[in-house]
């Protein structure tokens, strides 16, 4: 099959691929920002067992598999009488994996906030709590654009994990999947998928670009 | 009214007893008692590692303590929490390396305090700050970030940025160790010029002659304790123990 021939064909299913891996995209990596969040509130918090159980988070989720996760996502939890619908079992997956790496990224934006700043604000009398509100998150915020436009990317390209589970409509890699055992679309199928990845990575890193020097701060 | 009451009852603003501190197997601050009064200048010097900045930083309760006591008007200084946090805003700390928050404008530095703390609204905060910004000469940088400033001018906007707390008393630590020698004299006129305000200092330093100039009381520090205290005249021409008469050699001729 020729790649007129495909688009002619299957055009509209590679369209609403896209779109689906975009909105999984979009939605899932709120979730991991909200989530990264409050998993580095945790791990910085004075209190000790809530810094272990931040810890503990990051590693269960950095250190195992996508297919993995996403198979006890979807097929263990349901023995637990958790049943969660294709689409949402896929958006845990990608929300745990890319928080624990989110979390890592502010860990790292938080180290650039010089101890000196948070005693300045101690000193001031703020609290630990709007010490984190006004120092230490929109700092951690504003150094961590370029690396969390990365994690943005890795996040749309794990949303292919939703190929291994009956999605509808089916994301960019699913399109893939369906058109080869209904045509003989070969590398060409993967191609116009891989298109549609590469063209979005770009757009964001375009974006995250221009964020980061917006707000990067002057040191 | 506490301040009122306080202030008839000759209560001294800060108080340290026999306080003591280790560093693991450092003693760093031996058995050290001291009182500051209400409007006095206290100037603490030493050679490096002697505790004068440990010395600062335990009054509000940046560093903690192994044993004695700690006490700000009267009051024992709180453990940890809002507590602590509403005293720490009674006190202004100015740091040798400034620690002014880089994401912020300058005038944001000066207002955050009150705002969060003191509860003000931001056209009072403001105005305040820009006066305090104008009193110590940065007025006209009140929209840059920290890092568009000279060192001399990040101090002058920190010391701002105390003075916007409205604090019963300012301790120093070091404040101008980390500038070039060009900027060392503007952030001292500040500093001067707080002290003839009748406000209460603890300055930590190496500049003899604004000690000379400024200070009620020198206390000389030496392996984490009190050597010798007197007037700024006693201590410099006559300075009575060994360790201060080496001391004083040292650094002559700086």
């Amino acid at each position: 099959m020729g790649l007129t021939e495909l688009l002619g064909t299957y055009g509209q299913n590679y369209l609403d691929g896209l779109l689906a891996t975009w909105s999984m995209t979009a939605v899932s990596f709120i979730f991991v920002m909200v989530l990264a969040v409050l998993v580095t509130v945790a791990r910085v918090s004075p209190v000790a067992p809530l810094r272990g159980l931040g810890e503990l988070y990051v590693q269960v989720f950095r250190n195992i598999p996508g297919v993995a996760l996403l198979i006890l996502i979807a097929y263990a939890l349901p023995q637990l009488r958790v049943v969660l619908d294709w689409r949402t079992c896929v958006i845990v997956t990608v929300v745990l994996l890319g928080s624990a790496f989110g979390s890592e990224n502010f860990m790292s934006g938080i180290n650039t906030i010089g101890v000196g700043q948070i005693e300045a604000a101690r000193s001031v009398g703020l609290t630990f709590t709007q010490i984190l509100r006004h120092i230490v998150i929109p700092q951690a915020l504003r150094t961590t654009v370029l690396p969390m436009t990365n994690l943005l990317i890795a996040v749309m390209l794990t949303t292919a994990l939703g190929s291994q589970v009956p999605l509808s409509p089916q994301e960019l890699t699913g399109v893939v999947s369906y058109v080869n055992t209904r045509a003989t679309g070969g590398i060409l199928a993967f191609l116009i998928s891989a298109l549609g990845y590469v063209l979005t990575a770009f757009a964001i890193s375009f974006v995250g670009n221009r964020i980061d020097k917006r707000v990067r701060i002057l040191r | 009214m506490s301040q009122d009451s306080a202030a008839e009852k000759n209560v001294p603003v800060i108080e340290l007893r026999h306080v003591d501190k280790h560093y693991g197997d450092l003693h760093v601050l031996r058995d050290v008692s001291l009182t500051v009064a209400r409007g006095e200048v206290l100037v603490v010097i030493g050679p490096s590692g002697s505790g004068k900045s440990t010395l600062c930083r335990t009054i509000n309760r940046l560093e903690t303590i192994d044993s004695g006591e700690i006490l700000i008007e009267g009051e024992p200084l709180p453990q940890e929490g809002r507590e602590l946090a509403r005293m720490r805003a009674e006190l202004g700390m100015v740091f040798q390396q400034f620690n002014l928050f880089a994401h912020m404008t300058i005038l944001d530095n000066v207002t955050l305090g009150p705002r969060e703390v003191l509860g003000q609204g931001k056209e009072e905060a403001e105005r305040y700050a820009m006066e305090l910004l104008e009193r110590v000469g940065v007025g006209e940088q009140a929209h840059k970030v920290p890092a568009q400033l000279s060192g001399g001018q990040q101090q002058r906007a920190a010391i701002a940025r105390s003075l916007a707390m409205r604090p019963k008393a300012m301790m120093f630590d070091e404040p101008t160790s980390a500038l070039d020698p060009e900027m060392i004299n503007e952030v001292l006129d500040v500093m001067v010029e707080l002290a003839r305000g009748g406000m209460t200092m603890v300055v930590v330093t190496h500049e003899m002659s604004f000690a000379r100039r400024v200070a009620d009381r020198v206390v000389f520090m030496a392996d984490g304790q009190i050597v010798e205290e007197g007037s700024p005249d006693e201590f410099f021409d006559h300075p009575r123990t060994q360790r201060a008469r080496d001391f004083l050699d040292s650094i002559k001729g700086h």
